[in-house]
């Protein structure tokens, strides 16, 4: 009996040392070993998540997620628009969830936790470059939504239901986060990132902020007289006027899984099933015959894949009544503006995006459809704010503002610099024998000057300079969106040919938003910006 | 003194011929009133030496005069023979009135039935075995009361979703614990991505996959709290305890026996929608060949058409069919000629003795399944060793050894709707009916890329042969104990289990498809995930102890530790060089990252430290009280929260045993019994600390340079994060009656959930996408009744019929949420379940088609459409329910003599799903629903305004009635089916879920054969199923999950379609 109590004392003494010595008994588990923690953060890395998240959420462009640019595209008549203008293959208010987590979530929440942590360590460049990133974030939110949250923001579960704040009161905060910017970037000796976008130039990222604020103040001119601030703007002389200081994202030719470099149109476009969108058959005819003659930038624009012309199964317009235009001719595959007819399966045989701005491939009369690495391999640029913008901006602005500068001028030098700025996009793409001609811009000039005086009244002379800005942006849906619910021109914006549905003056907000937060209801699209005093007759 | 010696010599000689006696054989037979009884306990009083009757009722016992033999049988009076003179005792059972059945409860204490306070309902190896499925899980479906079980799809071998009494937390696991052998088993389903986005969770293995049905031998479950206590959280969901024949225990003298079972049988698709066979692919009654939709012409118009590679794409590829055109036609069998009729075989051995002090038995499975989907293949083979050896009076050791490896492997199925999912069940149950899917080219000769009428999408065949999912499991689970034996009241335990399995999941499709840059340019992702439990227990057991002559005392004390651990790495590669070869080096870049998703490396820990305590009171054996509790305490919370305890008590009351009038030929037995516990659930991991996950190679600029980033985490921590809390209240009767031809056990149970750990979605403006909070509150009620009966039991002529019949029914109802707030649980923000104050937990939440305060459809004036929630800008809304109302199995037995058929048919009234295959079925045009098509239709209602989704009035202050006609193309594309209430479906479901005949040979004719026993069954499972509010022509099956195993339900985004198999098996024992 003792043999065993003895037996079973090791036994047991074993058996508790091996309990209490055993590390499943540690219960300090709680720092995830696979992530890295607030104390390690990294400025440049955090920086480089903010640019790539703001170029996300505008340009992003897939099946089911989509940037503002691809919606604001569609309305306008940039890109096809598929059936109604809010429905299932358009605006929906689940196909918009990642656009506001790209701003929100991404962008502003990590320029949050930037700012502190430059202000500690004295990188103000970073600072400037964060605040101008934040200050056209919002004002591309409210541009886009109407009323977004701001003050109440970005504080996590600490106010998970933040309201929205008027548009006004968000563009007067931006205001002044620009010229924070301005003034951070001005700090003598200020630490400049290594940026995307501008490679740390101080220079042009100021011009950038001013450019922001004299868009800001056009944008709103019509509930106020904003002139003396534009004209300020302009005349020190510190806005974006050449194409050297356009502020763009550029991309490049990695195409990856995990780190795309592409232009997002490009590399949803430019592999074996082809084009995923129609051109807008309006858009190309403004470039193929509303002039009567070609637009030099006609081959830069748009790439035609076969030299066929659709019939049959691959024309299911024909014969439909309403329809503006069911074929447009010369190769040109493209889809009036609602056309929501069943789809053949023409993705390699569609007209589609060419050099300009996605870097694609230039219509040399190649009739070769689209693959992986055909054109400029997808090394295009998302032009958010380009020299001739500005220019047509300042030409609408001296007109109807009369602000500094003849918008006569104003209207050639702008489309000279858009002419510049594509037919000198990637020059190696371009087959001599199709490139435009200083002869074909020249006498385009002189054709649109003609119609410009022609023009009856100032209304026809901001018709011409709208629809002459509207050409230029191709690539920038946004901005033609802007123009139109300011201005209603072009005023020959081609109808819907089927049900449309209200035109939307503002996006509706995300699923993502209306199901999670209870201070922000979801509302109809035909809810105003701020600075939208336009009739409710735009379609 | 002669006389003395003689005497003394007398004496010698009988005491030798005593010591001569104590060396007997005893044997018989044991019967009851119907015949011979197998398995019958017969232990000799006092000692563990025992054996069993075998299956004719026979037995034999070494013994010596005097000794006392006890015979025991569940459900039958015990009955002591003391051995006398005769080598023969021959003994005859009668029917208790008394449930003395032992079960295994909580950390194994097996405790007599009727003492119970709880209910637990057990199952024994013949409801698992030889049943053509390899999945536990799903042998189970329909044989315990208040147990839910939904397989993800009809593959053979992917994930099953089980939950025990419904749903009790919002966000939180909701599967029950399986312990195997005592020691927690893993059933984790390891999905590589979830339903949103890439492959995986549709199809993934649970784990519980690598246990070999054919090597259980008992299974209890546990299902109250009061219960489950003693597994502290863990335990929450409810426990199925499984012992496996190689964990078994028992040492009684049984000699040495061998099992063996083969199947062999078909697996199949359930069903197929009665397809069209009048018109194909095209647009209001025109035909056009590139059309998904088959709203063209007439089949009969006679029309010749463009060859479906007539295309310029494949003008060098396919000369042969350039310029080519066909006879426009229907091919009837296309969808059906896709799948194929699988084979699967099972094969199990298990060879076991057992003596006195030694017992072992080993075990070997291998189980081959093919799916009806080509491509999809099961492979399982397992090993168990195990044993139980008594080393002194004092020590006795136990020990189970199981191997399992498994191979499964299916061409990729995943959501529809999720960013770069793939999947052959995106369109291949709508292809157009005049597409020759399996008779033309899915491959391009000479670059292997895909071969379809339209780019937009792969060809399913193309997929089934470029394209996999695949995961290769070794999993090891083994457990010793150790008991030392004070006396024979007291014994202390040490057990020891370790769990252990390295998941190799592998995804790849071949470069050559056009949906992505994933499938143009070739993808592999394999992952490789080690989870490893270590689970010590130290345990007191106390037994038998009489406090006073008429109270009894059982306890349990124990301690236990268990440590969970995975790890995972894993790679993710693009751009593959060479078509066709699967392995990284063939590809351009490798990756961490999941294109799709987020980092494949990642580690996990967690701890939990258990001490528990249970006390068992009996009053002379008619009322018993068990007290028990447990305080856990766990690593994923902070210090302030981490520990917790649970109580619970139970009470059991059994009228006929302590009032003796009370007991009739009518009521033969019946307990009334009550219950109340206690439990928790722990948080996940790492939730409770902000971090900044970083990535590496996001972009590429210009110049070549790689850029990095940080970012905030999309989760915002919660350093207050706590357990959620449960309790319940259950109460039960048990009785039987009329001569114990009908047996009844019906339990009630009401279960209050708060502090529910939330997944909060948060608006992303907040900064952040989700933070976990503890909030809201969830009351669940539910009945479940076991009713067994007895119709026809004849001894003579061995006829017997018996009926089992099973109901349940679970409600439940989130009470209280922070603010008002709805959680989102699963599926697609716009179309999914969720969490929502006043209605039951997952409601269907998505956009509605306006309607006017009566309930009519308001109608666009422009076009005729329905009018669209989410167009007009209003907020989505409830949609749907997908909690059934309540679930009735009834299983019927029908034998006579050694042929014996029985059958499962289950019944589920109510449920709402929603489906997207239905919604594409008619939007295609492809069934029967939507042939008849040729006049015009209008959608009743009235005319609304599409901006504001308000009822329009004419001049008199009426509304206007719908007049626009339509066509049928009209009315199922983009129009009437569109809105997400309008896919949504009752799924109320009648189902034979298993049906099988089988035969025993007759004990004579093997007597000349070294079998003990051979039978051959025939059976068939899930062959018909009956679903009367789905559109007629879809036979859609409702009981799939598409947003795969977790807190989803009732949600089908072009999911597995289920299968149905029948086959044969031969058992035989020697």
């Amino acid at each position: 009996m003792k043999t065993i109590k003895d037996k079973f004392k090791v036994i047991f003494i074993f058996l508790l040392v091996f309990i209490t010595g055993c590390e499943n008994t540690n219960l300090e588990l709680l720092d995830n070993p696979s992530a890295l923690t607030p104390s390690s953060v990294d400025p440049t890395l955090l920086l480089n998540n903010i640019q790539l998240q703001f170029q996300t959420a505008i340009a992003f462009n897939e099946d089911n997620e989509d940037g503002v640019n691809v919606r604001a595209a569609e309305f306008v008549r940039m890109q096809h628009l598929f059936g109604a203008y809010a429905g299932p293959f358009s605006l929906t208010s689940g196909s918009i969830d990642d656009l506001w987590t790209s701003f929100f979530r991404e962008a502003l929440q990590d320029i949050n936790t930037l700012i502190p942590i430059a202000e500690e360590r004295d990188l103000q460049g970073f600072i400037g470059v964060a605040k101008i990133i934040q200050a056209f974030s919002y004002v591309t939110l409210v541009d886009t939504f109407g009323e977004v949250p701001f003050s109440e923001a970005l504080q996590g579960n600490d106010n998970p239901n933040p309201s929205v704040e008027g548009g006004q009161s968000i563009y007067n905060a931006m205001f002044i986060i620009l010229d924070e910017a301005i003034s951070a970037i001005n700090t003598p000796n200020s630490v400049m990132p290594n940026d995307l976008f501008y490679g740390g130039d101080r220079a042009k990222w100021i011009k950038a902020a001013n450019t922001l604020k004299f868009k800001m103040y056009v944008q709103m001119r019509l509930i106020g007289d904003f002139s003396s601030e534009i004209n300020a703007l302009i005349s020190a002389g510190n806005l974006i006027t050449d194409a050297s200081d356009d502020f763009v994202f550029q991309y490049s030719t990695v195409a990856s899984a995990t780190g795309e470099s592409r232009h997002p149109y490009y590399a949803l476009i430019y592999d074996a099933d082809g084009s995923d969108d129609y051109m807008n058959s309006y858009y190309v005819n403004l470039l193929k015959a509303d002039k009567g003659f070609e637009d030099p930038r006609l081959r830069y624009y748009f790439y035609r894949q076969v030299q066929e012309t659709p019939t049959g199964d691959d024309l299911p317009c024909e014969g439909e009544p309403g329809f503006n235009f069911c074929h447009l001719g010369d190769f040109y595959w493209t889809r009036d503006h609602g056309d929501d007819d069943g789809v053949p399966p023409d993705g390699l045989k569609r007209t589609t995006y060419g050099l300009y701005p996605i870097g694609g491939a230039f219509d040399g009369d190649d009739f070769t459809s689209v693959n992986l690495n055909a054109g400029a391999g997808g090394a295009g640029i998302f032009p958010f704010m380009l020299s001739s913008y500005v220019k047509f901006l300042q030409a609408e602005s001296a007109l109807v503002l009369g602000t500094t500068g003849d918008p006569r001028n104003l209207l050639e030098d702008a489309i000279r610099d858009s002419m510049d700025k594509v037919l000198n996009f990637a020059p190696g793409q371009v087959n001599p024998a199709f490139a435009a001609s200083q002869a074909d811009v020249d006498n385009y000039i002189s054709f649109v000057l003609g119609q410009y005086d022609a023009a009856g009244d100032n209304n026809g002379r901001l018709d011409v300079i709208m629809k002459e800005y509207y050409i230029a942006l191709w690539g920038n849906g946004i901005e033609a969106w802007n123009n139109y619910r300011r201005t209603s021109f072009p005023s020959d914006l081609s109808d819907h040919v089927s049900t449309s549905g209200e035109f939307p003056r503002t996006f509706l907000y995300p699923a993502t938003v209306v199901n999670t937060n209870s201070n922000i209801n979801q509302k109809a699209v035909t809810t105003k910006v701020f600075w939208d005093t336009n009739p409710d007759d735009l379609d | 003194m002669e006389v003395k010696k003689n005497l003394i010599l007398l004496f010698f000689f009988i005491s030798i011929t005593s010591v001569l006696a104590q060396e007997k054989t005893i044997s018989g037979t044991v019967t009851d009133d119907t015949g011979s009884l197998p398995g019958v306990n017969i232990l000799i009083k006092g000692t563990t030496i025992g054996t069993e009757s075998d299956f004719d009722g026979n037995y034999s016992i070494k013994s010596k005069v005097g000794d006392i033999l006890v015979f025991s049988f569940v459900g039958m009076i015990t009955q002591e023979r003391t051995v006398g003179a005769s080598n023969i005792i021959n003994v005859t059972l009668t029917t208790d009135n008394v449930l003395d059945e032992v079960v295994v409860t909580a950390q194994g204490i097996r405790r007599e039935k009727k003492a119970l306070g709880y209910a637990v309902s057990t199952l024994k190896s013949e409801a698992v075995e030889s049943r053509p499925e390899a999945d536990i899980a799903r042998v189970l479906n329909g044989k315990v009361s208040g147990v839910s079980i939904v397989g993800t799809g009809g593959l053979a071998g992917s994930g099953t979703n089980i939950s025990i009494r419904g749903n009790v937390s919002i966000t939180g696991n909701n599967q029950p614990l399986f312990v195997v052998n005592g020691v927690p088993f893993n059933t984790s389903t390891n999905a590589q991505s979830n339903v949103t986005t890439g492959n995986g969770s549709g199809s993934a293995s649970s784990r519980f996959l690598d246990l070999d049905p054919n090597n259980v031998t008992d299974i209890s479950v546990l299902k109250g709290l009061s219960a489950t206590v003693l597994y502290g959280d863990a335990g929450r969901n409810g426990v199925v305890l499984i012992t496996t024949k190689t964990g078994s225990t028992s040492l009684v003298d049984r000699g040495f026996e061998m099992i063996f079972n083969q199947s062999v049988f078909v697996n199949k698709i359930a069903s197929l929608p009665d397809y069209q066979n009048t018109y194909g692919q095209g647009g209001d009654n025109s035909i056009n060949v590139g059309f998904v939709g088959n709203w063209g012409g007439r089949f009969d118009s006679n029309a010749t058409v463009n060859h479906h590679l007539n295309q310029s794409r494949f003008a060098n590829s396919f000369p042969e069919f350039q310029g080519v055109t066909v006879p426009y036609q229907a091919f009837e069998n296309n969808v059906e000629d896709f799948f194929r009729e699988g084979i699967g075989t099972t094969t199990s051995v298990n060879a076991s003795k057992s003596s006195e002090n030694v017992s072992y038995n080993i075990n070997f499975g291998h189980t081959d399944e093919d799916g009806f989907v080509p491509g999809n293949n099961i492979i399982r083979t397992s090993f168990g060793l195990g044993g139980s050896i008594k080393l002194s009076n004092k020590f006795t050791v136990n020990g189970s050894f199981n191997f399992s490896t498994s191979d499964f492997k299916t061409p990729p199925v995943s959501a529809d709707n999720g960013t770069g999912n793939f999947s052959i069940f995106f369109r291949t149950l709508f292809v157009p009916r005049n597409l020759d899917l399996n008779g033309l080219p899915f491959q391009d000769p000479v670059t292997g890329a895909n071969v379809y009428y339209r780019t937009d999408q792969e060809n399913p065949l193309w997929l089934v042969a470029n394209s996999q999912e695949s995961i290769a499991v070794n999993r090891f689970f083994n457990n010793i104990s150790t008991t030392f034996d004070f006396n024979d009241k007291v014994s202390l335990t040490y057990r020891l289990g370790l769990d252990t399995f390295t998941e190799r999941q592998q995804f790849y499709v071949n470069k050559g498809g056009v949906s992505s840059l994933l499938a143009s340019g070739g993808f592999l992702k394999t992952t490789s995930g080690i989870n490893t439990i270590w689970d010590h227990s130290l345990i007191l057991a106390l037994n038998d102890i009489k406090l006073t002559e008429k109270i009894g005392l059982a306890g349990t004390f124990g301690f236990n530790v268990n440590g969970e651990t995975y790890d995972q790495f894993g790679v993710a590669s693009t751009g593959q060089v060479v078509f066709g070869f699967i392995d990284h080096n063939n590809f351009t870049t490798q990756s961490n990252t999941d294109p799709l998703g987020s980092s494949l490396d990642f580690k996990q820990r967690e701890n939990t430290l258990g001490l528990y305590g249970q006390a068992a009171f009996d009053y002379s054996n008619y009322l018993f009280l068990t007290l028990a509790a447990r305080n856990d305490w766990s690593s994923t919370i902070e210090k302030e929260n981490r520990s917790l305890f649970y109580p619970s008590a139970s009470v059991a009351f059994i009228p006929t045993l302590a009032i003796e009038d009370f007991r009739s030929e009518v009521l033969n037995f019946l307990k009334v019994r009550f219950s109340y516990g206690t439990s928790a659930g722990f948080p996940g991991l790492y939730l409770t600390r902000p971090t900044l996950p970083a990535a590496t190679a996001v972009f590429t600029d210009g110049s070549g340079n790689v850029i990095n980033t940080n970012s905030n985490s999309s989760l915002f921590p919660n350093p207050n994060l706590k357990a959620e809390l449960h309790r319940e209240f259950e109460a039960g009767i048990e009785a039987r009656l009329w001569k114990n031809r009908i047996s009844l056990e019906a339990s009630v149970y009401k279960r209050d959930s708060k502090d529910q750990i939330l997944r909060k979605f948060l608006d992303p403006s907040t900064g952040f996408d989700q933070t976990f909070i503890n909030a809201g509150k969830i009351n669940t009620e539910g009945i479940e009744v076991d009713l067994g009966f007895t119709p026809f039991k004849n001894a003579t002529s061995g006829f017997q019929w018996n009926s089992n019949l099973i109901f349940s029914a679970t409600e439940n109802e989130v009470v209280e949420l922070p603010g008002g707030d709805d959680v989102f649980i699963a599926g697609f923000s716009n179309l999914g379940n969720y969490a929502i104050e006043g209605r039951p937990l997952g409601v269907i939440r998505g956009s509605f088609a306006v309607r006017d305060e009566e309930g009519n459809f308001l109608i666009n004036p422009n076009d005729g459409n329905i009018i669209d929630s989410g167009v007009v800008g209003l907020d989505d809304k409830i949609i749907g329910d997908p909690n059934p109302d309540w679930k009735l199995t009834t299983s019927n037995t029908i034998s006579y003599k050694g042929l014996s058929l029985s059958a499962q048919v289950e019944y589920t009234h109510g449920g709402d799903f929603s489906s997207n295959t239905i919604n594409n079925l008619l939007r295609r045009g492809v069934t029967t629903d939507t042939e008849d098509r040729e006049g015009t239709f209008v959608i009743p209602g009235f005319l609304g305004d599409p901006a504001t989704g308000q009822a329009l009035l004419d001049a008199n202050g009426n509304k206007i009635p719908n007049t626009i006609q339509q066509g049928t193309n009209e009315i199922f594309f983009l129009n009437f089916i569109d809105t997400s209430d309008q896919q949504i479906f009752d799924g109320s479901l009648l189902r034979l879920r298993e049906v099988s005949l089988s035969y025993s040979l007759p004990k004579k004719m093997l007597e000349k054969t070294p079998l003990g026993s051979l039978s051959f069954t025939a059976l068939g499972q899930n062959l018909w199923f009956w679903a009367p509010n789905v559109p007629d022509g879809t036979n859609f099956d409702p009981e799939v999950i598409s947003t795969g195993v977790g807190n989803g339900a009732g949600l089908d985004f072009q999911t597995t379609p289920t299968s149905k198999k029948y086959g044969f098996s031969i058992k035989a024992t020697f």
